[in-house]
């Protein structure tokens, strides 16, 4: 039991780390799923009747950041482990101490973060983009927690992102020139920028939310000088590329898996590189679409909506490209491709819903509606979660060596996908209808639709279960896997054992 | 192609990551007065755009009779008058004129004056930059004070109102009120 401790806690082998990163998130999105089937619960019949509305906030605001900073973020870091020494024909990454620090500031972030939920005063309430003055003036005590929390996540990703840029810069396998890296390294490589350029910012703004607090200064106090608008655009500044550096490796992971099961070599590389910078550039400069409603100038306003809408260009391209790469394909519906193809659905609806967001005017009647949970849901829930859930499919037998039970893994993408929809599909109406977000309460029109949406919340959570279980079960019980997996499968990670030996590449493999 | 040189590249690669987050960390504070300079270029900000809109009346500036009147309430015996009787103002400047409050009794007492104007139409216009009756005045036995009012006419009152008649009543706090203060310091005249 003490080596079995010792050898995870002090291991720097990066497909260790990302098997600690997965775990973790793993047990993070069912703390957070737990959190929204709370509010579901509330929200199941009109009226109060299980969690005090104080408690409500605080789970909405836990459950946000729960599954931003909790689940989300280190799945895609888990990938990047795993995949990227793997996929450019590295032994290892390229700061593998650094990389194990990373991880561990991790759970003990998350630790403290839910810890919040159990101190006098509750846990934060105001919501995952905390906003001043609700979490200087008027924040509990335990937002003090929340900012030491969110400062040591923003830590974690920042050497994440380091290590990362650093990985695919020196750690390439002879050949392996840029205009070949595989397109999720490629999605990793900006990812990584992005995180560099807004994680700091984060960190700078919860850090004048601690002064303001405790300290007597007025960065967001109207009485003293300061903005609390100051707050929103600062938070911005890092909230809108954070969309970003949860999509693109998902992103990725989409671009390995759709060639893989279309046994066609993905359409349009060079485009698809040219898309991921080209997001990653506009996700720098339309944060205020957020902020619409809080009486910018109108020249503000159409320059934000303008470069809003902008960013549906290079987004439309890489789904143009995965579509075309489908395109007269063989294709075979095994589950990554299922999820894949989910993803892809899904996905531009959302993005839809997005382009509706970005219009100012409309804007103002979505605004914090359930129309904007819905929206991000969509971008969250049904796109990013399902890749990530393709790419663990994808990959898993690489990992540990042995098939998942494809029955289990069809039944979980089925169930998966038919409650998921069931569950925020509805919320567009509820929001167009003027149902306001994160209230515990609301009026009898909206029941029947909130009705729907808890029941499916239930059987979209415990159908998560299947998933736990068929990833436990298979990595003993599974078949054993082939090197290859996929009879479609390219790329480097391919060439080597299911599971790949302990340093990866040990003689770095030549690209032609 | 030969194997790309790894060790060598890492520290400088590693050093510009390192000061490029260090940078964006204070990036977010040189937000603080990046922000201001924007709203100023811009021209945002309620507050600059309200005083703006005062100073820089198109209208043309005339002069009328401000009055200056105070009341003592309840038999309070305080002593209490402004040192000016009246003023000719032009509208659109800037004006200061004291008031003295003395108290004659033998405890130590708050009071806080209450304004307002005659004719009531014209009291939208007269504005009070800096007045003694946005706070609580306590003396103590027989001490006095000099109090200032800083105020200005907007040029947008019509001219009909030759003569406005700014009055304040003295009100004594009572213990429990001295705590809600905020309640009566409104600018609302």
């Amino acid at each position: 039991m003490i080596s079995f401790l010792i050898r995870w806690t002090t291991t720097t082998n990066h497909k260790d780390i990302g098997t600690l990163y997965l775990c973790t998130a793993l047990l993070n999105m069912f703390v957070g799923g737990a959190m929204a089937l709370g509010i579901r619960a509330e929200l199941f019949v009109p009226g109060l009747q299980l969690v005090d509305p104080n408690f409500f906030n605080s789970l909405t605001t836990m459950h946000g950041l729960i599954m931003l900073f909790g689940v989300i973020m280190p799945v895609a870091v888990g990938f990047a482990n795993w995949q990227i020494p793997l996929m450019i024909g590295a032994p290892d990454m390229a700061l593998p101490r650094m990389n194990n620090m990373s991880f561990w500031l991790l759970p003990f972030a998350t630790l403290m973060l839910v810890s919040t939920l159990f101190m006098d005063g509750g846990a934060p309430n105001f919501g995952w983009t905390m906003y001043a003055p609700l979490s200087t003036t008027y924040g509990p005590p335990s937002t003090d927690y929340m900012i030491f929390a969110v400062h040591m996540l923003g830590i974690s990703s920042i050497m994440g992102a380091i290590n990362i840029i650093t990985t695919i810069a020196t750690m390439r396998a002879p050949g392996m020139t840029w205009m070949k890296l595989p397109m999720f390294v490629w999605t990793w490589l900006v990812t990584a920028f992005l995180l560099i350029g807004i994680m700091p910012v984060l960190a700078g703004a919860v850090t004048m939310m601690l002064f303001d607090r405790n300290f007597g200064t007025s960065f967001f106090d109207a009485a003293g000088g300061g903005d609390p608008l100051l707050f929103q655009h600062i938070f911005w500044f890092f909230g809108h590329p954070e969309v970003y550096v949860l999509a693109l490796p998902a992103f990725g992971v989409i671009s390995q898996i759709i060639p893989t099961f279309s046994r066609k070599p993905l359409f349009g590389y060079r485009t698809m590189v040219a898309a991921t910078l080209l997001i990653g550039f506009l996700s720098y400069i339309v944060w205020a679409h957020h902020m619409f409603t809080s009486g910018m100038p109108y020249g503000a306003q159409l320059y934000f909506m303008i470069a809003t809408m902008l960013i549906a260009v290079p987004t439309g391209m890489k789904v143009f490209n995965w579509i075309t790469t489908m395109f007269r394909g063989s294709l075979s519906f095994e589950t990554p491709m299922l999820f894949a193809i989910a993803f892809v659905f899904m996905f531009t609806f959302a993005g839809c819903t997005g382009v509706m967001l970005a219009v100012a005017p409309a804007d103002f009647q979505y605004h914090d509606s359930y129309f904007v949970v819905a929206h991000f849901h969509y971008v969250l829930v049904n796109g990013l979660l399902f890749a990530f859930f393709g790419g663990v499919y994808y990959w898993y037998p690489k990992w540990y060596g042995r098939m998942y039970n494809e029955g289990l893994g069809k039944l979980h993408f089925w169930l998966s996908t038919v409650s998921v929809n069931l569950l925020f599909f509805p919320m567009h109406f509820l929001g167009l209808a003027g149902m306001p977000r994160r209230i515990p309460d609301y009026s009898l029109q909206f029941a029947d639709f909130n009705f729907l949406a808890s029941i499916s919340a239930f059987i979209f959570g415990f159908s998560q279960l299947i998933f736990l279980y068929n990833l436990l079960v298979s990595v003993r019980r599974g078949e054993p896997a082939t090197d290859r997996v996929w009879e479609g499968a390219q790329g480097l990670e391919w060439t080597l054992s299911s599971p790949p030996p302990h340093h990866s590449f040990q003689t770095p493999p030549r690209i032609d | 192609m030969a194997r790309l040189p790894a060790r060598p590249l890492r520290r400088p690669l590693l050093i510009k990551l390192v000061a490029g987050s260090v940078l964006m960390f204070g990036f977010s504070f040189a937000l603080v007065p990046l922000y201001d300079l924007m709203c100023d270029a811009l021209g945002i900000g309620k507050v600059r755009a309200a005083t703006e809109a005062y100073t820089n009346a198109t209208m043309e500036p005339h002069r009328l009779t401000v009055e200056f009147v105070t009341t003592n309430t309840e038999q309070l015996d305080w002593s209490f008058y402004p040192l000016v009787k009246s003023l000719e103002v032009s509208t659109s400047q800037t004006y200061m004129v004291n008031f003295v409050a003395k108290n004659n009794t033998e405890n130590t007492m708050t009071v806080q004056a209450i304004p307002s104007v005659t004719p009531v139409q014209g009291t939208q216009y007269l504005m009070k930059t800096q007045c003694f009756c946005f706070e609580q005045q306590t003396l103590e036995p027989g001490e006095s004070i000099k109090m200032p009012v800083v105020f200005l006419i907007d040029s947008a009152l019509p001219e009909k109102y030759a003569t406005l008649t700014l009055a304040y009543s003295l009100f004594e706090l009572k213990q429990e009120t001295i705590a809600s203060r905020h309640d009566i310091t409104g600018d609302g005249t």
